[in-house]
């Protein structure tokens, strides 16, 4: 495949060239949510870039300094809206680290495959949304059946479709209904065999790979002068996954499973290829760790005893700080908490991983085409919610 | 043709240039008419093909079964939209564009025969007839990019311009091919040959070649996906036709559905046998008055299925960026469509002395 | 020679690959059933557990403000006059536009009161109709009137009134499946 050759601006000094200026405006199909890429143009040709983020704040910290400890919990659902499972488990880990408390065995289990179940229809949509950009829009469809099936299982512990709250400090609201875990499996079943489909529709598609090979090449220097995590690292050949280096969960440590890199297989290293291909491996990674973790589950108790009480009376945890990193679908989310003693924190900070990726953006459009700019945008995967919180 | 100036000539007993131009008024009014109920159905299908690609339902509800009136009831609503001009566009040029994309396009059925001298004239040189007319849509839709007074509608044109214009270089060299085994221009002529010989597409192997490649060039002229970059929409909204609203919107549309029935018609004449049946089982060329028109629907028929792959290929392939367009265009499928014909004339020549 | 190898490799692939993606599409568009609900004429099956509109149990409540504290977003208001153990209602109401159906509110209830039910269909005409209020009686009834002024000895509570009385909207269809609830908890 020849590498996409950099084209020249125009020298001819007769011709009267003016840049044109473009807003990738935040109301767009393919931003991802509402973020704003002013561009300067030189006819398809991006020669400059500055994105503009913002538009989605919503004084999540802020807010955080008057409400509780646990009623922050939902708040952390509506950060990374698509991974809502992860944010929570964030979260709750950060409050527990503060108390100095650990979840029982069977809310860690439960919430390890809550994770994993919400990673997949987190990619999942990456997916999908990443083939409406690219132009094919079946993919998306075949997508989001896949990611019913999991809101309806997902529904059946929490109560809600997408923005769960069943991950809070001190383990997980409720235990599954009895059939659940049947269930679960039966989805890994169906989930293998249309994994294969996505992969027939989009990932070997000559078209697909033309479009986004060579493109949005994110180098070792540039992950980490911007501290990108997930799959967009992974994509650029890093080995680095915090489930398996940083286990912030029991159960991460007893389960087998491999973490897929990007190994320049259609281009260069570091592509937007690579970065969809790591995306996509991750979704079966997850499917072997969920079977792994339906058959390991012990029985038990969902909630630590002490922290029942969190309901009625509000958690009070002693003075001082604590900060929990985690394995986002996007990259490394991680919360600071500081606490004065008294009902609220003082200080509750969310690092948001699509924030660390988006910065790249600047760097990474200009000499590309307008077409391959909604390519790169797509394959960071960002949320706008978490950018903004 | 002959037949309507015989009735208004003799039967209603009009002289001079009134049988003619009745005549003339008469195929046109009805083709319009047709052209309406066919859009209207082809967009319907459109949906209902992608609603089952994508294991979902399409539109079922206005009208009952399977929604069938949905299409009429959007027409209804595109004609009782507001009618918006966009500050600073010019207002002359925004106002002709969908009017010449739509005629550039419907010109071309003047020469497509439906059935046995049913065809409003019969050009000597029909099949190139066809493709010089329909490009005279790029000039509307540069003219509809610029009018717009928005980038990114101006995005749309110029890209379009270049592909439509570029395409039809590999989409006129694959027709010479059956155009050198049928040894005329004339598109009746073809449905000749084929009532006798079978389909064009039968008669050597580099048949299958110039199929192919008029079939992707024609995709890229009707600016199907894989190469509707002009109305990309994840990238550009809409495209060159982004601030057009209501009926003028719907112009837009009836020119991609129509551009894609007069290129599916020429597909199915050229090389899949036109209004003749299979092994010719029906002699419909020569069946007597009104029987002569099951052509009509055999016709129709294959343009159907044509449309139906064009539909299918939509709704599975992504998108293609520009320059790898313009590099399968000329890198590709001109080279191919050459030897295509050059095989053709080398087969024609070594096979039938 | 490579690029020449490339070229005729490249249109290999690309037909290939487009050929096998047509095949999924075909696949699909013959044989796999549709997985649209159509809905409002179907629906999909609820679980119990989902958090949907609210329902109060009236009688158990004993007006303790544990479900308004909890609440992260303050959109539950509570007022009633205590006369000993009796309460007079004034006010118990959700405020829908703010709530975030987080069920934050229905763990702290000492009593047992307050459940998330699975009506999901909140759609209203206006703003003010969000509030909604989740008593079915204020002030006081007729036998807690009596038992204040120590005429009589309070009788069993009043039968509910009739659920569904009135029609199709909100209200009604919570208190009907209020009383469903109950009667199916009572077999």
């Amino acid at each position: 495949m020849e590498a996409l050759e950099m084209y020249t601006t125009d020298d001819r000094t007769d011709v009267y060239t003016e840049e044109l200026k473009l807003n990738l405006g935040p109301q767009h199909p393919s931003t991802h949510g509402v973020l704003r890429v002013e561009l300067k143009m030189d006819g398809e040709i991006i020669t400059g870039s500055r994105s503009d983020i913002g538009y989605l704040h919503r004084c999540a910290e802020k807010i955080g300094e008057n409400v509780t400890y646990l009623q922050f919990t939902p708040y952390t659902d509506r950060m990374d809206y698509l991974a809502s499972m992860n944010n929570n488990l964030a979260w709750s880990l950060t409050v527990e680290k503060l108390l100095g408390v650990e979840a029982p065995e069977r809310a860690q289990w439960l919430r390890m495959i809550c994770a994993e179940l919400n990673r997949i229809a987190s990619h999942l949509i990456a997916f999908g949304t990443y083939g409406i950009d690219i132009g094919a829009n079946t993919p998306f469809f075949y997508a989001f059946r896949e990611r019913e099936s999991i809101m309806e299982l997902l529904e059946r512990p929490s109560g809600a479709r997408m923005l769960y709250n069943y991950i809070q400090p001190g383990g997980v609201r409720r235990d599954v209904d009895e059939n659940w875990v049947d269930d679960v499996l039966a989805f890994c079943d169906v989930f293998e065999r249309r994994w294969a489909e996505y992969n027939t529709l989009l990932t070997n598609n000559l078209i697909f790979i033309k479009r986004t090979a060579n493109i949005g090449i994110v180098t070792k220097e540039m992950v980490f002068d911007n501290g990108a995590g997930g799959p967009v690292m992974r994509g650029s050949g890093i080995k680095w996954d915090l489930r398996r280096d940083v286990p912030y969960l029991k159960p991460y440590d007893e389960v087998e499973f491999d973490v897929p890199v990007g190994e320049g297989t259609h281009g260069t290293l570091g592509d937007c290829w690579d970065r969809y291909w790591v995306r996509m491996r991750e979704m079966m990674e997850s499917i072997r760790i969920i079977r792994q973790g339906c058959k390991a589950m012990p029985g038990g108790e969902v909630m630590e005893k002490g922290m029942k009480k969190m309901y009625k009376t509000p958690l009070k945890p002693a003075p001082g700080e604590a900060y929990v990193r985690c394995e986002n679908p996007r990259g490394e989310l991680g919360f600071y908490v500081v606490s004065e003693g008294g009902t609220s924190p003082i200080r509750c900070r969310a690092r948001g991983p699509s924030f660390c990726n988006l910065s790249m953006l600047d760097s990474l459009l200009p000499g590309t085409m307008l077409a391959d700019a909604v390519a790169i945008i797509g394959s960071l995967d960002i949320v706008l919610g978490e950018v903004d919180r | 043709m002959d037949i309507l100036i015989t009735f208004f000539a003799e039967t209603l007993g009009m002289s001079g240039v009134w049988p003619l131009s009745f005549a003339y008024a008469t195929c046109i009014g009805s083709l319009l008419g047709f052209v309406t109920v066919y859009a209207m159905f082809a967009i319907w299908m459109e949906r209902k093909v992608a609603a089952h690609i994508q294991q979902r339902l399409g539109p079922m509800e206005v009208g009952g079964w399977h929604g069938w009136a949905q299409s009429p009831a959007d027409a209804l609503k595109l004609l009782f939209k507001e009618d918006i001009i966009p500050d600073g566009a010019n207002k002359w040029l925004f106002w002709i564009a969908p009017a010449v994309v739509f005629c550039g396009v419907f010109a071309g059925f003047i020469a497509i025969p439906f059935a046995a001298g049913v065809q409003i004239v019969d050009i000597n040189l029909g099949v190139f007839f066809i493709i010089a007319i329909a490009s005279i849509e790029v000039v509307g839709v540069i003219m509809a990019g610029w009018a717009s007074n928005s980038k990114y509608s101006l995005f749309g044109a110029v890209r379009e311009a270049a592909q439509v214009v570029s395409y039809e270089l590999p989409s006129a060299t694959a027709l010479l091919a059956p155009i050198l085994v049928v040894g005329s221009f004339k598109l009746s002529d073809f449905n000749a040959y084929q009532a006798e010989h079978g389909w064009v597409l039968f008669a050597n192997p580099f048949m299958w070649i110039a199929l192919l490649c008029f079939f992707i060039a024609s995709l890229a002229g009707c600016k199907r996906a894989p190469f509707d970059l002009p109305e990309a929409e994840s990238e550009l909204v809409s495209g060159f036709h982004t601030e057009y609203s209501g009926m003028r919107f719907s112009f837009f549309g009836l020119e991609e559905y129509v551009s894609m029935f007069v290129v599916s018609a020429i597909t199915a004449t050229l090389f899949l046998g036109g209004y003749t049946l299979p092994f010719n089982l029906l002699d419909v060329g020569n069946l007597p008055a009104p029987f002569h028109l099951i052509g009509v629907a055999v016709l129709v028929v294959k343009i159907f299925a044509v449309i139906f792959v064009q539909m299918w290929l939509r709704w599975t392939l992504p998108r293609m960026r520009v320059d790898q367009v313009m590099s399968l265009g000329y890198k590709y499928l001109l080279p191919w469509g050459l030897f295509a014909v050059a095989g053709t004339a080398i087969w024609q020549v070594w096979m039938e002395g | 020679m490579g690029s020449v190898r490339e070229y005729f490799s490249s249109i290999a692939n690309g037909l290939g690959s487009a050929a096998k993606g047509m095949g999924v599409t075909l696949r699909h568009f013959t044989s796999e059933p549709h997985i649209t609900v159509q809905y409002p004429r179907e629906t999909k099956p609820i679980p119990p557990t989902y958090r949907g509109m609210h329902i109060l149990e009236q009688d158990k409540c004993i007006d303790c403000g544990l479900c308004a504290k909890a609440c992260p977003v303050d959109c539950i208001e509570i007022e009633a006059e205590h006369h000993g153990r009796v309460l007079e209602w004034t006010k118990f109401s959700i405020d829908y536009k703010k709530c975030i159906f987080c069920e934050f509110c229905i763990p702290p209830c000492p009593v047992d009161c307050i459940h998330m039910t699975t009506e999901f269909e909140l759609a209203t005409e206006s703003p003010d109709d969000m509030v909604e209020d989740m008593l079915t009686w204020t002030g006081l009834r007729p036998q807690d009137q009596a038992k204040l002024e120590g005429k009589t000895k309070p009788k069993a509570p009043a039968a509910k009134p009739a659920a569904g009385g009135g029609g199709d909207d909100l209200r009604s269809r919570v208190a009907a499946m209020m009383a469903k609830k109950k009667a199916e908890k009572e077999d």
